[in-house]
């Protein structure tokens, strides 16, 4: 393993985060893709492979993680997008939608309504004018 | 599933779920001795011995009941594994960990490509900031170990918010997928 290459890195990255920390009005953002057995039968892995390059393109500033199932196994692949204190649910996820939704959702702060799931602690199941 | 690496990323599922820390993973590939295993062991909060008999027996029953089921990913490995004339093991111990192992000759025509497993550990490595993996996958000619662990200490105190950086992700890639 190439450690020392690390030691550069983290001169930029250290630096990164003590600009982001300065920086009151960033926002967080978590993504986390539900990798139980039956997500990972319907194509889990390949959502958050995608979901970690799209990100990596737009440059985004959000945590991309795994948990175990949803218990939601009739819409997989599913993930669950947070932020602050909001979590926004999406079903049937397809790698080739991946950009949409993390431009739609992260970049532009709209919900992608034709793939959210409204489940309970969803946001998505606010009133429409919210 | 069709491909040995989703079984691999299923039971490294069940290590995360189980808070693991640590997470250590085997692929040994040997021709020359017709044997192929794999192997994910952690050391998150185990099993007890009746949670370990009912995971890789879900459909038990007692008396007229039918006990609930509580999964499917340990007895969906160790079909394919006996289904590759192999051998499944399984050891866990309440708050130590847990060691799952397939093993199978490597000239049985049963067993399922391994798939991008190079691919599988990336994502998952990106994914758990906050846990190590050890990998290593060896046949006759090579051998590949990647391990987290030093790459944590050499970020410091703030790996975990640096691990997701674009220059980790690009340095992840470069090790595991050379
Ligand atoms: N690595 C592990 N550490 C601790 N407990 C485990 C581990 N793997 C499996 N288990 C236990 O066995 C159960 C069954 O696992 P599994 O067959 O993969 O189904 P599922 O993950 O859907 O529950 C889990 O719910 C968990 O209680
Ligand atoms: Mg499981």
């Amino acid at each position: 393993m190439k450690l020392d290459e690390l030691k550069a890195i983290r001169e930029k990255a250290s630096a990164k985060i003590e600009k982001r920390n300065a920086d009151a009005s960033q926002s967080e953002w978590k993504i986390v893709v539900s990798m139980g057995t039956s997500g990972i039968l319907y194509g889990a892995r390949e959502i958050i492979k995608k979901i970690i390059e799209e990100a990596e393109n737009l440059e985004l500033n959000v945590l991309v993680t795994q948990s175990g199932s949803f218990g939601l196994d009739d819409i997989e692949p599913v993930c669950a997008i947070y932020h602050n204190d909001e979590k926004v649910v999406y079903g049937k996820l397809k790698p080739e939608m991946i950009r949409e939704l993390l431009e739609t959702q992260i970049v532009n702060g709209n919900i992608l309504t034709s793939y959210r799931v409204a489940v309970p602690g969803d946001v998505g199941n606010k009133p429409a004018s919210e | 599933m069709y491909e040995l690496s989703l079984f691999v990323l299923d039971l490294v599922q069940n290590s995360i779920t189980a808070d693991a820390k640590l997470i250590k993973i085997w692929l040994f590939e040997f021709e020359s001795e017709n044997f192929v295993t794999v192997t994910v062991a952690d050391n998150g909060k185990g099993m007890s011995e009746e949670v370990i008999i009912k995971a890789i027996d879900p459909f038990m029953t007692s008396k007229s009941e039918r006990k609930k089921k509580i999964g499917l990913g340990l007895p969906f490995f160790k079909q394919l594994i006996e289904s590759c004339e192999g051998k499944f093991r399984i050891k866990s111990k309440s708050g130590i960990g847990t060691v799952v192992t397939g093993s199978f000759p490597y000239n049985n025509i049963d067993q399922p490509p391994v798939g991008d497993l190079e691919d599988t550990i990336l994502n998952l490595v990106i994914a758990n900031p906050g846990i190590d993996f050890l990998y290593t996958r060896a046949n006759d000619k090579n051998k590949k170990v990647f391990d987290t662990r030093p790459v944590r200490k050499m970020l410091g105190n703030d790996a975990e918010l640096m691990w997701q950086s674009a220059e980790m992700i690009k340095w992840f890639r470069n090790e595991l997928k050379r």
